[in-house]
């Protein structure tokens, strides 16, 4: 059960997260399944990885994009996400901890919607940049409960 | 020097469909698990009602999963080799649930150059409307693609 949360708990500058999650190998290969890029491909095989010039097997985008959503279950749950817009900025491992953390960068009221917007940052063990972002979310306001 | 980028342009204003695409308690479920989410209303049917919904239901980001689904045709940019998927935006509209039945349209939405450090890359956006049984609009997707020069 998550714990709800209100518009109010929030204000410009406050943090969310850091979230540490990781894609293991056979959570990537039920994703491609799931998908419809069925395994093996450049996602689950070294070998393919090898060939299409990425190295190692990486996390799909949008499997990462959906890792990154998870951030907002500390605001109640990623059901209230109303935007979310993302950058790959560099291919993310499997089976490495990958660190998600949002910053509030504004809270408003917008057509009966109380929105919490904030910058969004995936970054590995050593801090590299793997996905940049912004997410938009509604959340119920205290004021109406 | 300007660069002057050459595709396809009669692909605006062209749309490509797919689907449908049913949304089954269970598909809901298989993604919430690849993706290691928690969240109780993904897979609790009660615990999505007492949330005010009428079903288990779907991740923002599901949806994304059917854009592959698409047939899109190749623009005929005439820049670049290496093309890889640059970034990803889903605007949700309305809720998805289970029960739900979707489908797809998609379009080129633009085509821009932009130069950095690592020199000039060209971005392909493709917008994607995803709608469900009722023809209520539950999503928009964007996908960019890059290439390098």
């Amino acid at each position: 059960m998550l714990e709800s949360k209100y518009f109010e708990d929030f204000e410009l500058g406050d943090e969310i997260g850091p979230l540490i999650v990781q894609a293991d190998d056979q959570q990537v290969i039920d994703f491609c399944e799931l998908w419809g890029n069925t395994p093996p491909n450049r996602f689950t095989s070294k070998e393919i990885a090898e060939q299409t010039g990425v190295g190692e097997p990486i996390v799909p985008g949008i499997m990462s994009m959906a890792l990154v959503a998870e951030l907002f279950n500390e605001c109640g749950g990623s059901q209230h996400i109303v935007d979310l817009d993302v950058v790959f900025r560099a291919s993310v491992p499997h089976n490495a901890p990958l660190h998600i953390l949002g910053t509030i960068t504004d809270t408003r009221e917008e057509e009966g919607q109380y929105l919490v917007e904030c910058d969004i940052l995936m970054t590995g063990p050593e801090s590299q940049r793997y996905v940049i972002g912004t997410a938009l979310v509604s959340l119920p306001s205290n004021s109406n409960s | 020097m300007e660069l002057k980028l050459e595709y396809d342009k009669s692909l605006y204003g062209k749309e490509h469909v797919a689907g449908p695409f049913p949304i089954s308690a269970e598909i809901i479920k298989d993604f919430a698990k690849a993706t290691g989410e928690t969240n109780p209303v993904y897979f609790d049917e009660d615990e999505a009602k007492t949330r005010g919904f009428n079903n288990v239901v779907a991740p923002p980001t599901l949806c994304t999963m059917f854009v592959r689904q698409v047939k899109l045709p190749d623009i005929k940019l005439n820049f670049g080799k290496n093309r890889f998927h640059a970034g990803q935006r889903v605007s949700v509209k309305r809720s998805i649930e289970a029960g739900d039945s979707l489908s797809a349209s998609s379009h080129l939405k633009e085509v821009y150059p932009k130069t950095g450090r690592s020199g000039t890359m060209v971005f392909i956006v493709w917008e994607t409307t995803f709608t469900n049984q009722h023809g209520e609009v539950v999503a928009d997707v964007q996908e960019s693609f890059a290439t390098r020069e």
